[in-house]
């Protein structure tokens, strides 16, 4: 019961089963489970650092992001999630002030800077290619690459061989090559 | 490596692989990150009332049964473990073979030389005749490695498990490219051409995280107990 509560109320083995899903892309039950700790995170970060709500908002957002990243690529495994929770999110709000402030500097020095978002060093022909692209392939290609999944699993997965996901895969990049180059 | 360059390095047609791989990885992530982060905003906004803006716009109203499905999940993997089987190796391994979808993924990179057999043995094999497939797949005048696995699963699909073996065997010699599928194949070829001993040394290729590898220990566990 101390385990749970200092993860969350996940059980290992759920928390083995959110990690499980969180690689095939489903990121519902990882959605249900965090969620409920924003507020508290955020509220947290306000009164410590004395963040505004924005901040302290996108830190936790951040945090989260890179909570998934971290369990798909087994990185971070059950043990005191709670805790890492809160320390990742100051780490991030702190990240983030730096990166403003260096910001600010640089705009000192050029004029027009374009704003900064998550997907600003994507070209554009990939973004677009994505959206165009199959929902198979953006699957595949997903639990791969945004899973960290192995081909093999994804061959287990789908009842399929690891030579016939490779093919695939192969294909799928192929795919969005072509698309891309329509646009660039 | 700057965007433009990221760009030309994944379009080139002879890009590294290892750099190809690398580039769409951050891509993929930073796309699929930025669709996670609007859904959950979405969800922050609906179901608890909090924005980047303000703090709570309403009181928390839901709250979701979740154990449910972690619950149900463990059940499930519980009965799994519980049943155990009382049929032979050579049922269990028939029943492998038959159950199991077998799709050839057309010719790899590389093969650009048409050959009319190939084609129609690969289609042949899609279509499940694998009579068919193994007389298309043994004209083909210089099979590939790709051909040679192939036929092996044809002979296999048709009870043929001699010639089955040859083929696997010469796949497993010439390619690692389907390395974790021939272990799974010869150790059921084995078993069906009642050569115990062999599809034990093959199924103990099969380690943790390797396709096939739960059903590969139930195997070796009916083998065991019939030894």
């Amino acid at each position: 019961m101390l385990m749970e509560s200092k993860n969350f109320g996940l059980t290992e083995a759920s928390f083995g089963q959110m990690v499980l899903n969180l690689k095939a892309n489903d990121t519902r039950f990882f959605r249900q489970v965090f969620l409920k700790q924003f507020e508290e995170t955020v509220v947290y970060v306000k009164r410590e650092y004395q963040a505004n709500q924005e901040d302290a908002y996108d830190a936790t957002m951040d945090a989260l992001l890179e909570f998934r990243n971290r369990f798909v690529e087994g990185k971070l495994t059950y043990g005191n999630l709670r805790y890492l929770f809160t320390k990742m999110s100051t780490q991030m709000y702190f990240r983030n002030i730096k990166k403003r402030h260096n910001h600010f500097e640089d705009l000192e020095k050029i004029p027009q800077l374009p704003k900064e978002n998550a997907t600003d060093s994507v070209p554009e022909s990939f973004k677009s290619a994505w959206q165009t692209l199959g929902i198979k392939c953006k699957e595949l290609l997903s639990q791969h690459y945004y899973g960290s999944m192995r081909l093999t699993d994804i061959a287990i997965e789908s009842s399929s061989s690891p030579a016939t996901v490779r093919k695939k895969k192969e294909r799928c990049i192929k795919k969005l090559k072509e698309i891309m180059l329509e646009t660039i | 490596m700057n965007k433009a360059e990221e760009l030309n390095t994944f379009m080139a047609p002879d890009a590294d692989m290892d750099k190809m791989e690398d580039i769409l990885k951050t891509w993929v992530t930073k796309v699929n990150d930025e669709k996670l982060r609007v859904e959950m905003a979405e969800a922050l906004a609906k179901e608890q009332g909090i924005s980047k803006s303000s703090r709570k716009l309403y009181k928390l109203r839901q709250i979701r049964p979740l154990l449910v499905a972690a619950a149900s999940i463990v059940l499930l993997i519980g009965f799994f473990y519980l049943y155990t089987s009382d049929v032979s190796p050579s049922h269990l391994a028939t029943q492998y073979v038959e159950t199991q979808t077998l799709q050839h993924p057309g010719s790899f990179k590389g093969v650009s030389i048409v050959n009319q057999s190939r084609t129609q043995g690969i289609i042949a094999f899609n279509n499940g005749d694998f009579k068919q497939a193994v007389i298309h797949f043994e004209e083909i005048s210089a099979p590939n490695d790709e051909d040679t696995y192939y036929l092996g699963l044809a002979h296999l699909k048709v009870g043929q498990y001699k010639d089955a073996a040859v083929k696997l065997e010469q796949s497993a010699k010439n390619t690692a490219r389907f390395h974790e599928e021939v272990n799974w194949f010869l150790a059921l070829t084995y078993v069906l051409d009642g050569r115990s001993a062999d599809a034990l040394s093959y199924l103990s290729k099969i380690k943790k995280g390797d396709w096939r590898f739960e059903d590969a220990q139930e195997l070796i566990h009916t083998l065991n107990k019939i030894n």
